[in-house]
């Protein structure tokens, strides 16, 4: 997987480099209340295409975990396992997922490992998870701290079965942050600006 | 006479939703699945969808309609803005028509970008103050520098266990030096600010996550109460936007979760303002001085 991050990782350096704000500025002349329509980032579209498949097989990649970690057949050291492996999706283990339910007016936010143990111990024989063809994936953001961010909205259909019995399931969008994690790496002697893609906060809302 | 015109051309125009997915569903074209499909299409689920479709940017709907439906197209814009606004509402037909026109002028059109400096978002959290459940309102803005480099950034916060005596009567001091890794990721709305636990936790810099803007004693409070642990948060119950950037207009956006095309991310209300009523708005509605 860290071959796979890294391969990936070089050709964002080498196709990010074409990557800049445009920063057409529309000074105000009469006062504040005046739109501002610049600073959209423009990304090369190949480069775009690497993150976007990049951020999509990440979101796949943890959605694979959640099934074995959610199974009853999961042996409980390769359940830790994996949940190990999931947070390594993230940022950092602070990253949070905040749930909220079509009948409940109160919100849970887990740190992401909460999350995936509070998904260990629901145990169901057999879990299907089914995502709708439509996803959205926003524009890539320039942050303060130098990382990029964009986000993918996509909906998804869980099924947890005990036996051959259907006892859950629920349809939710589930709005996730990527970040482009920015960082420098001294190769031959210079320093190249190289870039890993990871999952920051998810917000998992129950539709109708 | 123009007029008249206009709003007649807005009232057929008005009426393509409906029949849009009316046809389709007497064709036959729309099963369950397509149904799904194009309820999730419409659905705006992120503000950043909004502003593309607000300002008639390539989009995800149109896309869907461009590939499923190509003798709807092309799709004018004040159609796109309708589909942008709750059908739920019982808007006023007139003013509903005006704001259109206004926004689609051909002459001076108006259009919104995530960095203009005059929209905000209301957060309704749920707090711990003293031990106690409480609600109260967080209101944050995007701020970006030269680069466009953005973060988002708390500039007042309203509550009822706010003591009166601290809004308004102590500027609070303007931090231009925040510490660049302590931020509000400009994505973080998406997930429903799911990130202000970590803001909260990182009581000692709080400041750090503050507006170098606005100045608001509800803010000096907010900083005092953190830090010395009296002040928590739970969650964000909902969050409310606020854009005050389109010419004699404030609208409000909410997110509406229903099963029907016209939800998500939607126009809750629209408000005919001028540039005084705007700075009244700013300061009643949004405690910002």
């Amino acid at each position: 997987m860290k071959k796979q991050l890294a391969l990936t990782s070089l050709l964002l350096a080498i196709s990010l480099m074409g990557l800049q704000a445009q920063a057409t500025s529309n000074p105000d002349s009469t006062g504040i209340f005046q739109s501002t329509r610049s600073g959209e980032l423009e990304l090369d579209s190949a480069v775009l295409d690497v993150f976007q498949e990049k951020a999509l097989k990440m979101t796949a990649e943890l959605e694979r975990y959640v099934i074995t970690i959610s199974q009853s057949n999961t042996a409980y050291e390769r359940a830790l396992n994996t949940i190990d492996l999931a947070c390594l999706l993230f940022i950092d283990e602070e990253s949070v997922v905040e749930v909220s339910s079509v009948n409940r007016e109160s919100v849970i936010n887990y740190a992401i490992r909460e999350y995936l143990e509070h998904l260990m111990e629901m145990k169901y024989d057999k879990v299907e998870i089914s995502w709708a063809n439509i996803k959205y994936i926003s524009k890539l953001r320039l942050g303060a701290d130098g990382n990029y961010y964009g986000t993918i909205s996509i909906e998804q259909k869980f099924v947890g079965y005990l036996g051959e019995k259907a006892v859950y399931e629920d349809t939710t969008i589930k709005n996730i942050e990527i970040v482009l994690k920015t960082y420098e790496k001294i190769i031959a002697g210079k320093a190249v600006k190289q870039w890993d893609v990871l999952l920051g906060d998810i917000g998992v809302q129950e539709t109708f | 006479m123009q007029e008249r015109c206009l709003r007649l051309t807005l009232f057929f125009l008005l009426q393509i939703p409906a029949t849009f997915i009316l046809n389709a569903q007497q064709r036959g074209v729309v099963q369950a699945d397509r149904n799904r499909e194009l309820r999730l299409a419409l659905r705006v689920k992120q503000i950043d969808e909004f502003f593309e479709r607000f300002n008639g940017e390539p989009s995800l709907a149109q896309d869907y309609i461009a590939e499923h439906y190509p003798d709807r197209l092309p799709i004018p814009r004040a159609q796109h803005l309708w589909w942008l606004m709750d059908h739920a509402m019982a808007w006023d037909s007139v003013q509903r028509d005006q704001f259109l026109n206004d926004v689609c002028d051909a002459e001076s059109p108006s259009y919104l970008s995530f960095y203009d400096r005059v929209w905000f978002a209301e957060l309704d959290c749920q707090f711990v103050y003293k031990g106690a459940k409480q609600s109260g309102k967080l209101i944050l803005h995007i701020q970006a520098d030269e680069n466009f480099a953005s973060k988002w950034v708390i500039s007042s916060m309203k509550a009822a266990f706010v003591p009166d005596s601290v809004i308004g009567l102590f500027p609070y001091p303007i931090y231009h030096l925040a510490d660049r890794s302590k931020l509000i990721r400009p994505t973080n709305h998406v997930p429903n600010f799911a990130g202000l636990g970590r803001v909260f936790r990182d009581s000692c810099n709080i400041s750090h996550y503050f507006s170098n803007r606005y100045t608001s004693g509800s803010l000096f409070f907010l900083e005092e109460a953190v830090k010395s642990g009296d002040l928590k948060i739970e969650f964000v119950r909902s969050i409310k936007y606020h854009f005050m950037q389109i010419d004699n207009w404030i609208i409000t956006v909410e997110n509406f979760n229903r099963k029907d095309w016209n939800s998500g991310w939607l126009i809750s209300s629209i408000m005919p303002a001028s540039p005084i009523e705007k700075e009244r708005y700013l300061n009643e509605n949004l405690n910002l001085p």
